[in-house]
């Protein structure tokens, strides 16, 4: 049986991974086509329906200008999806370049580039997001931008130790006594031995990164209204708290279940992928 | 190398960390669009105060010895003076006052999330497999899934606005009155603790499981030893170092935590100080905030370092 | 002939494995007697090592053993629940672990181990009804980690497991054995992890202290002539039984099961004497079960006979005994 269809059928069995990939699935059904094919509008006011409570018209109720919250969530759910997912994927790839690179050379060029990214990694992630909100300006961009430099760091640490390990083994000395420059060693080689736990952090990254945009949006210093991300709609939820409780409380739930799947989905990718916890597994 | 030796070299490299840390947010701080003196003194600000205001504030300096004149009166406690927020105010005398605040909250929230954590990964680990361990690996996983921010209004909403248990808004400092501030700060304590619980719950189950089949394990069980002494002194004892490693790592995440909650429930600590500054554009403030914050978790990070020396003898030399 | 202070009759332990059920112990029958040492060989898989854990009750959950007969100086073992197990373990039951490096707790101190190993003791004193308060156990633990070898245990006492070297540790985990002053101990393999010259000193080791402490020995090993040295009996393990038994010297110069005569051809081949002929083949997984003898797959004495039936015991000498058609 092919590689890929053993990795497939272990998927499967593992149920957290299948439960965590079962909501995701629901979420990226939902935020695709279920916004396509709501009848309501995501901007569009409707003054005769404001602040209306959760109903079969309105699944999630309506917000302060009548808009259908479910709509608005669907919508602003792919927008901080989208948005955490460049910042991670940026994070992943300069964080695994450098890491690689650093491991890869040692020396100087190893201890510089990880002070760098150790004192990138001291800062408290959010702090650090909302320092970088407040040099850069607020907006989409930045915040993809400040999602990126605050997972870089981490991405960096984990490839350079993976790296570090996979240096020493036979085949990639092989590699380089057959004369491969070191790009092509780095990429041919020892990249896809050490993608997995790359993986299992760019999906902690995502869902971490949904809640720092959120966070951000949240307190007005992100992602700017009229774009509806899930931290605007909540911000908005938030002047009216009282009178519609609803509004952040079910977009709040909302990003807690994809959060959910993308951390089970995570933790069953970890399962299968960790070599040590294969082994208990099989014994 | 002695111990004493290895902590000064580790609090010297601290200190290398915050000179850095401090240059490095002082120059990308500089590099942000805006001219403090416009800021200010308004957009229409005649061109003679912009001088004299750039003159008084040494913005006409060259950057390093900006920064070198920054720096030194750091160290001497001077942070300069709020431009906008506070206008004119001491910073560190803001910071000061806001300080212990943060503190507070943020040790409310993690003596909280670590007594939990004991109790449900402990639990989760002895009753491995039934239903008392689906039931806290559960509730871990929600917890990890949730935004604290959304955690603390579902709290206000069924606490505080629900049931009237809490206030759902207003902090006592616990300068003025320690029982009004272990009230008044539950809420927002046990919304940033959730995620750091479920986190340390985690680990500590599944190191406790590791270190269950431990050949030690065995051997202390050919001697006869009891189980509990097992479990106490060969288990959990050893379950403690990853566990502490991993407080450590979170604290990143608590304070970026403690920055929302205080904004919600309007807290006067100095994430919510950052967060204002950040909307009046107050550039020396925000610097000052989040040296603050390195500081803290540098610090943080220290203390941790230090209790696992002191629980794994292999570190120790 | 002394009394017998260990009684196993048909010890079988079997373990729940994501393949199937795993019989690591076919059925062993055997007895210790007071003072003696015997030597239980095979090679790894053989189940030499379940079978002293089987009787020591360490196993994990998901193994499950069974006996006729579980005795223990005439008290029935197997009965016993895991509480009044737990009470002979470490006071009258000991054993010798193979790795001491994986045997000691890494956040404790050496003098933490001894002295826990200490109370101990003196718990199993209280529990028998009387007061063996070990007051002064510092003293006691320097004078038992001398007699194992160790030349200065004042300075060992304070160290931690990760700064001694196995065969250091090894004496350690030796003295805190004899501290407890038990009636019957199982080493598994003590000097296998430990390379040849500390080998020799721990050998040497346990010979000294068997004959100074009188303690029965069962004496675990896949090195024939470690056995020879050290026992009085032997017993051959292959595929979880015995297949041969008898007084070792006996054993060692005129085996009689097929499979203990290549050991024995091994280990004078790679001493000194001769070509080293190998046993063709390997031993059946432990999942197989074959319907009669398991080691007729490799035998050079093959017949008919042996694939038909599970083989018995049969006479060869005085007291010598062997699993083999070949004896009947």
């Amino acid at each position: 049986m092919p590689l890929w269809r053993r990795r497939l059928g272990a998927l499967v069995r593992n149920r957290t991974a299948l439960a965590g990939a079962v909501i995701m699935a629901v979420v990226l059904a939902g935020i695709t086509l279920g916004a396509e094919l709501m009848p309501y509008s995501a901007v569009d006011m409707d003054f005769a329906n404001i602040l209306s409570p959760p109903s079969w018209a309105h699944p999630l109720g309506t917000d302060s200008f009548g808009r259908d919250v479910l709509t608005r969530v669907l919508y602003g759910g792919r927008i901080s999806l989208l948005i955490s997912f460049a910042g991670v994927l940026i994070a992943a790839a300069a964080g695994t370049l450098t890491g690689m690179a650093s491991a890869y050379h040692g020396g100087l060029t190893d201890a510089a580039l990880m002070r760098f990214s150790d004192l990138l990694f001291a800062f408290p992630s959010f702090v650090l997001a909302l320092f970088l909100m407040v040099v850069l300006g607020f907006g989409v961009q930045n915040v993809i931008l400040a999602i990126a430099l605050v997972y870089f760091p981490i991405f960096a640490r984990l490839a350079r130790n993976t790296t570090l390990l996979i240096k020493e083994e036979p085949f990639v000395q092989a590699a380089r006594l057959m004369g491969q420059g070191a790009l092509r060693i780095l990429f041919r080689e020892i990249l896809p031995n050490i993608a997995a736990p790359l993986v299992v952090q760019a999906s902690v990254g995502v869902a971490f990164g949904i809640v720092i945009e959120a966070g951000l949006s949240f307190l007005g210093l992100g992602v700017q209204p009229p774009i509806p991300s899930l931290g605007v709609i909540m911000a908005d939820g938030r002047e009216y708290f009282q009178r519609g409780p609803w509004v952040l409380t079910l977009t709040g739930l909302v990003i807690s279940i994809a959060l959910l799947g993308l951390n089970l989905l995570g933790d069953g990718l970890r399962d299968l992928t960790d070599p040590r916890l294969r082994r208990q597994a099989e014994l | 190398m002695s111990r004493a030796a290895a902590i000064s070299w580790r609090f010297l490299g601290i200190a290398l960390t915050v000179l850095v840390g401090a240059f490095a947010v002082f120059m990308v701080m500089k590099a942000a669009p805006g001219d403090p003196a416009l800021v200010v003194l308004g957009e229409q600000a005649p061109p003679e105060a912009v001088a004299a205001f750039h003159q008084r504030y040494h913005l006409d300096a060259p950057v390093l010895e900006q920064f070198w004149l920054w720096f030194v009166a750091a160290l001497g406690g001077d942070f300069g003076r709020s431009l906008t927020i506070a206008g004119g105010t001491s910073i560190s005398g803001l910071i000061a006052a806001r300080l212990p605040n943060t503190i507070f909250i943020g040790l409310y929230a993690l003596i909280l999330g670590v007594i939990v954590s004991l109790a449900m990964g402990t639990i989760a680990a002895l009753r491995r497999g039934r239903v008392a361990d689906t039931v806290a690996t559960s509730i871990a996983v929600l917890g990890i899934s949730m935004p604290d921010f959304w955690l603390s209004y579902v709290l206000v909403f069924a606490f505080a606005l629900g049931v009237g248990w809490f206030p759902s808004y207003g902090f006592v400092s616990p300068g003025q009155s320690l029982s009004g501030a272990l009230y008044s700060g539950f809420l927002p304590a046990v919304a940033i603790s959730a995620p750091m619980a479920a986190v340390f719950a985690r680990t500590l189950r599944a190191a406790l499981l590791e270190l269950a089949h431990r050949e030690f394990v065995t051997v202390a069980r050919s001697f006869g030893f009891a189980e509990v002494f097992i479990f106490l002194h060969f288990v959990f004892r050893n379950a403690l170092i990853p566990y502490v490693t991993v407080i450590g790592l979170q604290v990143r995440y608590l304070l970026g935590g403690v920055v929302v909650i205080e904004r919600i429930f309007g807290i006067a600590g100095v994430g919510s100080l950052m967060v204002d500054a950040a909307f009046g554009r107050d550039y020396p403030v925000v610097e000052a905030c989040a040296i603050t914050f390195l500081v803290i978790v540098l610090g943080v990070n220290f203390l941790v370092d230090l209790a696992c020396t002191f629980l794994d003898p292999r570190r120790a030399n | 002939m002394s009394a017998a202070i260990l009684e196993v009759r048909a010890l079988r332990t079997r373990f729940r494995a994501p393949g199937g059920t795993l019989e690591a112990v076919r059925g062993v029958d055997l007895d210790l007697h007071e003072g003696e040492v015997l030597g239980l060989i095979g090679e790894s898989g053989s189940g030499k090592t379940v079978t002293g854990l089987s009787i020591l009750r360490l196993l994990p959950e998901s193994a499950s053993t069974e006996a006729t007969l579980l005795r223990f100086r005439g008290r029935d073992l197997g009965g016993l629940s895991n509480d009044a197990f737990r009470a002979l373990r470490g006071s009258h039951l000991a054993m010798v672990f193979q790795n001491p490096a994986g045997a000691f707790n890494p956040a404790k101190t050496v003098a933490w181990h001894l002295s826990e190993t200490f109370r101990r003791r003196a718990a199993r004193g209280r529990e028998a009804g009387r007061r063996e308060a070990v007051a002064d156990w510092r003293a006691a633990a320097e004078t038992l980690l001398r007699e194992v070898g160790i030349a200065e245990p004042a300075r060992i006492l304070r160290l931690y497991p990760h700064q001694l070297s196995g065969g250091m540790l090894q004496r350690v985990l030796i003295a805190m054995v004899l501290a407890l002053e038990p009636d019957l101990i199982i080493a598994d393999e003590p000097t296998t992890n430990l390379d040849n010259i500390v080998e020799r000193q721990i050998l040497a080791l346990f010979r000294r202290l068997q004959r100074k402490v009188a303690a029965s020995i069962v004496f675990i090993t896949h090195d024939m002539t470690v056995a020879a040295a050290l026992c009085d009996r032997v017993a051959v393990m292959y595929a979880g039984e015995i297949v041969e038994l008898g007084p070792a010297a006996e054993v060692f110069n005129s085996p009689k099961h097929p499979y203990t005569q290549g050991l024995v051809a091994t280990a004078t081949a790679l001493s000194g004497g001769g070509r080293l002929r190998e046993i063709p083949g390997e031993p059946p997984s432990a999942f197989e079960r074959l319907p009669g003898c398991h080691f007729a797959p490799r035998c050079s004495h093959v017949r008919a006979a042996c694939t038909a039936a599970q083989p018995t015991m049969r006479r060869v000498g005085a007291a010598h005994e062997a699993r083999c058609v070949l004896y009947d």
